[in-house]
């Protein structure tokens, strides 16, 4: 207890019942990850459980298609990254520049909505649009073109995923960033007019800067969730002529065994996941210290 | 692949839990429980009549659907309450998450006293549940028990891959059958489309050829368009095809025994053929280019709105009369049976008529074995009398003079099936036996539904190797799921994308062998001579 902490007591003992709550729900829970280490009896518990060191992860490297969904993972995720990641930024950039205070108003609320669509009801719509018989297709045949497996070809399959993915997070996206841009002090805008800077100009030099922040930690976070997230989409969206492209570790392991009750094994997937995860965060958030001195901590 | 099974047997019992009085004809009726609660008659099962001074014993019991099943004022929990001194207390899920509900209160250590679970069909937990000792072996007491006895015995087979010993009830489908598989599927086909184009319902996998392709390319619906299919499917494209491939003698999933060798069909020829089949009518636009897209409820969306022609589906009371009302709804002055009818068992190219069938059970009931000696004895107790005739008259007919009464040999329901449907307890009856071969006289269409199940129900064969217990040591039990996993996906491939069959099928042989196969069919044979198969 330095003098430093006796001063702001009062902050700390606020900060106790989150520090107890993590604690509680995020540290306890985590010697049950050594289940992936063991073979798990019900019987004899997670501690009493004897130890069976890597087997489940060497079981795990060897299935045969585990790799190609483990580049399939990685590839979809940097392609989220790479075109998800800067949508919603842009639309809030757009979003910014736009006067009337009504039509601002209703864009975002008509973007957002999406967000609280579920991916089962998502993938009905799309379904409906991109089949043979869809809307999509008709209009291309009504213009004398052939119709367009888009459902069924590993080439749409990844881009559709990325679209979908965009349509229905940009608008839940923007929120941070134009909050983040609300808190920009207008004199900077005002002062850059005086100094003869356009509109674009302002975006480059002020706007962008005021959100950089915001962008690098959102960015760091996401390569915190690198090797998973997507299970939903994917599983909604795929079908058994695009695995070759969409087929993901979540859905895979989910197809052959995880519907069994194989908890050692679930658990060592998700560890192995976890773990990477964790390191491809570190080394994200270090570089992006040294580069820009923006942290997550 | 199990949940369309399940899906059949849930529709089936969803039906039961509508409330369709299961009257039983060719039932057994003797010893119908009296009214009179005080006067219990000993029946044929070994039940104690109950001792005044005994405290009910209290038994916990886990199905999906035994909400309110101990409602105070059920008639027919009184019955069991008085007849078996227990009290139940149910421990109900949805069906969406009963299986992981039930999978934590095991983990956590809180087995119910007896529960309902896929059992066997879950193997590499059920085997965990055996192996830790946490299930009760109930053949090792079946002679205690006659009427338990009765139904394990036709059940025999499982024991022989779990040390030849029954650690759980098989709840069967159909009783008195006495079949080994039973169906429950059929192809259906629009009989308004046979009719316009002056065809016949197709017998053998050729005519079925030719009604699909007619179907696409004459015009059924007289639209003047050609935007028909013949034929498709659904759930992944592979696993509804199942009696395509049977018409070529052959499966996606079984054994047969060639030479005294037990070989995967999967690999076989007469599986090149039909895949060459289906490919054929692929590229031909006979069958549905999206066929493996559709959900199973699409599929029957595109058979009833008159996109397709033949679909292939579940098809007992339940589903037919399902389908029946969505004709109905969507034309409402035409009589659905002109409009669909169904196909049966194809004859196939060798001419023999082959039916995948299903084992006549469907989940099964486990007793706790860490539960006491006393509470054990009541929860075989439960078991029996559900099974001996007095307890599934209780079950499908109810209490004399509440919900029925006699008139000679006959019974006569004095209950609306809705009504009688109120009494939650009847769902008990899940804990031994679905009875899916009795409709009550109430069931709409049912002469049809009997012809209908019959016509796939007679030619089912049971799968030579079902529950063939490889041991964990000898072969890695995911390297069936994977190969499953390819197979699912090759076979697709090859229907839609392959230019050559002949070519593109040695090699997706030689790879089924390189991933493992060759291993699999070593120890299959290897396990299949020591349990005697």
């Amino acid at each position: 207890m330095t003098k430093r902490m006796m001063k702001y007591k009062m902050l700390y003992v606020m900060l106790l019942p989150a520090i107890v709550f993590l604690f509680v729900f995020n540290y306890i829970p985590m010697y049950g990850a050594s289940i992936a280490f063991k073979d798990f009896w019900i019987t004899k518990g997670i501690l009493g459980s004897p130890w069976v060191g890597f087997d489940h992860f060497e079981q795990l490297f060897k299935t045969d298609k585990f790799w190609q969904v483990f580049r399939n993972t990685i590839e979809i995720n940097l392609l989220r990254l790479v075109f998800g990641f800067p949508a919603p930024i842009f639309l809030a950039i757009l979003l910014n520049e736009v006067r009337l205070k009504w039509f601002k108003r209703s864009i975002q609320t008509i973007v957002y909505l999406p967000h609280f669509i579920s991916w089962v009801t998502i993938s009905g719509i799309i379904f409906s649009l991109l089949s043979n018989e869809g809307l999509v297709n008709k209009v291309i045949t009504a213009f004398g073109g052939d119709s367009v497996n888009f459902l069924t070809s590993n080439g749409m399959f990844r881009p559709l995923l990325v679209l979908s993915g965009i349509w229905k997070e940009i608008g839940w996206g923007t929120i941070i960033f134009l909050a983040a841009l609300s808190g920009v002090n207008p004199d900077l805008y005002e002062a850059a007019t005086v100094d003869g800077a356009n509109r674009f100009k302002q975006i480059v030099h002020i706007t962008l800067p005021s959100l950089l922040p915001i962008i690098s930690i959102l960015l760091i976070l996401n390569f915190g969730s690198m090797m998973t997230g997507g299970f939903d989409q994917v599983f909604n969206l795929y079908n058994t002529m695009v695995y070759e492209s969409g087929d993901v570790i979540d859905t895979y392991v989910y197809r052959i065994g995880l519907t069994q009750g194989k908890y050692s094994m679930a658990t060592a997937i998700g560890l192995f996941l976890n773990v990477i995860n964790f390191v491809l965060l570190i080394v994200v958030n270090s570089a992006s210290k040294k580069m820009s001195g923006q942290g997550i901590y | 692949m199990f949940n369309r099974r399940n899906k059949l047997v849930f529709a089936v019992m969803a039906a039961f839990a509508l409330g369709s009085v299961l009257s039983g004809c060719g039932n057994n009726n003797n010893g119908a429980a009296s009214s009179a609660p005080s006067a219990a008659t000993a029946s044929g099962s070994a039940v104690n009549a109950p001792s005044e001074s005994a405290e009910p014993v209290e038994l916990s019991v886990f199905s999906w659907m035994f909400e309110g099943a101990d409602a105070p004022d059920s008639v027919i929990y009184k019955q069991l309450q008085e007849k078996l001194n227990i009290r139940i207390k149910p421990i109900t899920a949805s069906w969406n998450d009963w299986e992981e509900k039930l999978n934590v209160m095991i983990a956590s250590g809180e087995m119910p006293d007896v529960f309902v679970s896929y059992g066997i069909d879950r193997p590499v937990q059920y085997r965990q549940w055996i192996k830790e000792g946490m299930v009760l072996p109930i053949s090792d007491y079946a002679d205690q028990y006659p009427n338990i006895k009765n139904s394990l015995a036709n059940f025999e087979v499982l024991a022989k891959t779990t040390g030849n010993k029954q650690y759980s009830l098989p709840i069967y489908n159909e009783a008195g059958s006495g079949k080994d598989a039973v169906s429950g599927h059929n192809i259906l086909i629009r009989k308004d489309w046979l009719d316009k184009l002056n065809l016949q319902v197709p017998t053998t996998i050729d005519e079925f050829y030719a009604v699909a392709k007619a179907f696409s390319e004459n015009d059924p619906d007289g639209n003047g368009k050609k935007d028909t299919y013949g034929y498709t499917s659904s759930s992944g494209g592979v696993w509804w095809q199942y009696p395509i491939f049977n018409a070529f003698d052959t499966s996606t999933e079984r054994w047969e025994k060639e030479e005294g060798q037990w070989t995967p069909e999967v690999i076989s020829d007469e599986t090149k053929d039909a895949v060459t089949f289906l490919n054929g009518m692929y590229n031909e636009k006979i069958l549905d280019p999206e066929f493996m897209l559709n959900t199973d409820d699409k599929k029957i969306e595109k058979f009833v709105t008159g996109k397709v022609g033949m679909i292939i589906h579940n098809a007992n009371a339940t589903f037919y009369n399902d389908i029946y009302n969505k004709f109905l709804k969507a034309s409402p002055d035409a009589d659905p049976k002109s409009i669909f009818t169904w196909v049966g068992t194809l004859k196939g190219k060798s001419g023999i008529q082959r039916m995948d069938g299903f084992n006549n059970f469907w989940c099964e009931t486990s007793i706790n074995a860490g539960i006491s000696e006393e509470k054990q004895k009541k929860a075989l107790e439960l078991l029996d009398y559900l099974l001996s005739d007095e307890g599934q008259n209780l079950m499908l007919n109810g209490v004399e003079g509440v919900h029925y009464k006699k008139e000679g040999d006959k019974i006569v329901p004095l209950l609306s099936d809705e009504e009688k449907s109120k009494d939650k307890a009847f769902s008990l009856k899940a804990l031994v036996s679905w009875n899916t071969d009795y409709l009550p006289d109430s069931t709409p269409n049912k002469e049809d539904i009997v012809a209908l199940s019959k016509s796939t129900g007679d030619y089912a064969v049971p799968n030579p190797l079902a529950y063939l217990n490889i041991s964990e040591d000898a072969l890695d039990p995911s390297i069936p799921n994977q190969l499953n996993d390819y197979v699912n996906e090759e076979i697709i491939k090859l229907i839609v994308e392959s230019k050559d069959v002949n070519v593109d099928f040695v090699k997706f042989k030689d790879a089924w062998l390189s991933k493992g196969g060759t291993k699999v069919i070593e120890e299959t044979n290897k396990e299949a001579v020591a349990e005697g198969r």
